[in-house]
């Protein structure tokens, strides 16, 4: 099931403003290894789905994975052919906003060579330029 | 770190504010400040390529050093370096004056050293609970780490602070002795991944049934 908030206080957001560098979530707080994100996006909880399977499966079930970022935006869309007006569409996936230099996931307990292998194709299924780094570089 | 010296050389500075601030680094030198309880607290700047060569070369970022400020030296403890979070460029750095005297609280990384055997020999993970310890001692017996032997740590048992052993006479750890900071995990329950698996699975054939309709679709557009 990817990540949606269980309950929320209000059903539809604004979309908001991408500025800056991400000034918090920006250092490695668990792990060993980590990916960091180099651009801005919105990243749905499908693409952090897919990039949590893409990463157990190169772990083969060892060591421990951290998601530092939670889809926590409602994205609204009307559907196909529909006129415009009559409202807001319904809410059609959930974000999380991404910004340079946030901390995207973290790995521990395996080797060096194999985290970068499981980071390297979780960053193919992201839209955006991302960074691995070791804690002892950061 | 007892018993190096560390030496680093910085100016004072007039310049504060962002603006002026952002035109100093942009000529190579990183904006500092100096504070402790006999002066009031001076701004300096430091070479940014000879301070990142500095950096470098120690694991800590809380080092006990000579700062000469204009010719004048004194003894400093680096209590904060603010990083770029794209760039990791040091942006400022935070030194506190001290006294040879007078004992100092810092936080020391703990190194985990070794192979416990919980993991070599069952499979589990060890986590890495606490990375740092607060410490109180003499600034010249600051350590850049402390290193603690985990080879001997079975499967579901934990290390705690307690069990770091460093002079007493010397040191006293400040943070609580009966916190964990090392801890073999056994590996996922096979059930768990059992269940990934078959969510995996079931979220691959709901995928490819989705293909499949798709391509009825675009034969029956194709017959008519």
């Amino acid at each position: 099931m990817p990540l949606m908030p269980k309950r929320t206080k209000f059903r539809k957001q604004q979309r908001g403003n991408m500025g800056g560098n991400a000034t918090s979530c920006n250092t490695i707080a668990f792990g060993e290894y980590g990916l960091q994100s180099l651009g801005r996006a919105w990243i749905t909880n499908i693409q952090l789905e897919a990039c949590r399977i893409s990463i157990n499966r190169a772990m083969k079930r060892k060591g421990k994975v951290w998601i530092r970022v939670f889809p926590d935006k409602p994205i609204s869309k009307k559907p196909l052919e529909v006129r415009m007006g009559k409202g807001k569409g319904a809410t059609e996936e959930w974000v999380a906003v991404v910004k340079p230099g946030c901390m995207l996931f973290e790995l521990d307990g395996v080797p060096e060579s194999i985290a970068r292998e499981a980071l390297r194709l979780a960053s193919n299924k992201l839209p955006i330029r991302t960074r691995f780094i070791t804690r002892h570089a950061h | 770190m007892a018993g190096k010296e560390i030496k680093v050389v910085a100016m004072s500075r007039k310049e504060q504010g962002t603006g002026a601030v952002r035109r100093m680094r942009h000529t190579g030198e990183v904006p500092a400040v100096v504070y402790g309880e006999e002066h009031k607290e001076r701004l300096i700047k430091l070479n940014e390529h000879v301070f990142g060569q500095l950096m470098r070369h120690h694991a800590s970022e809380h080092l006990v050093l000579d700062l000469e400020i204009d010719g004048a030296t004194v003894k400093a403890l680096m209590k904060e370096v603010q990083h770029h979070p794209v760039t990791g460029r040091v942006l400022h750095v935070d030194f506190q004056e001290i006294s040879l005297k007078k004992k100092i609280r810092v936080e020391v990384p703990i190194e985990l050293v070794g192979d416990p055997i919980g993991v070599t020999q069952d499979g589990g993970v060890l986590e890495h609970l606490i990375r740092n310890v607060e410490v109180e001692c003499l600034p010249m017996d600051v350590m850049e780490s402390i290193e603690v032997d985990v080879s001997e740590m079975a499967i579901n048992t934990r290390m705690t602070v307690s069990a770091i052993k460093l002079d007493p006479e010397k040191f006293t750890i400040l943070t609580s002795g009966d916190v964990a900071f090392a801890a073999v995990m056994p590996p996922r329950l096979q059930a768990e991944t059992a269940a990934e698996e078959g969510e995996e699975a079931s979220a691959e054939g709901v995928a490819a049934t989705a293909e499949k309709a798709g391509g009825d679709k675009a034969a029956e557009k194709a017959a008519k």
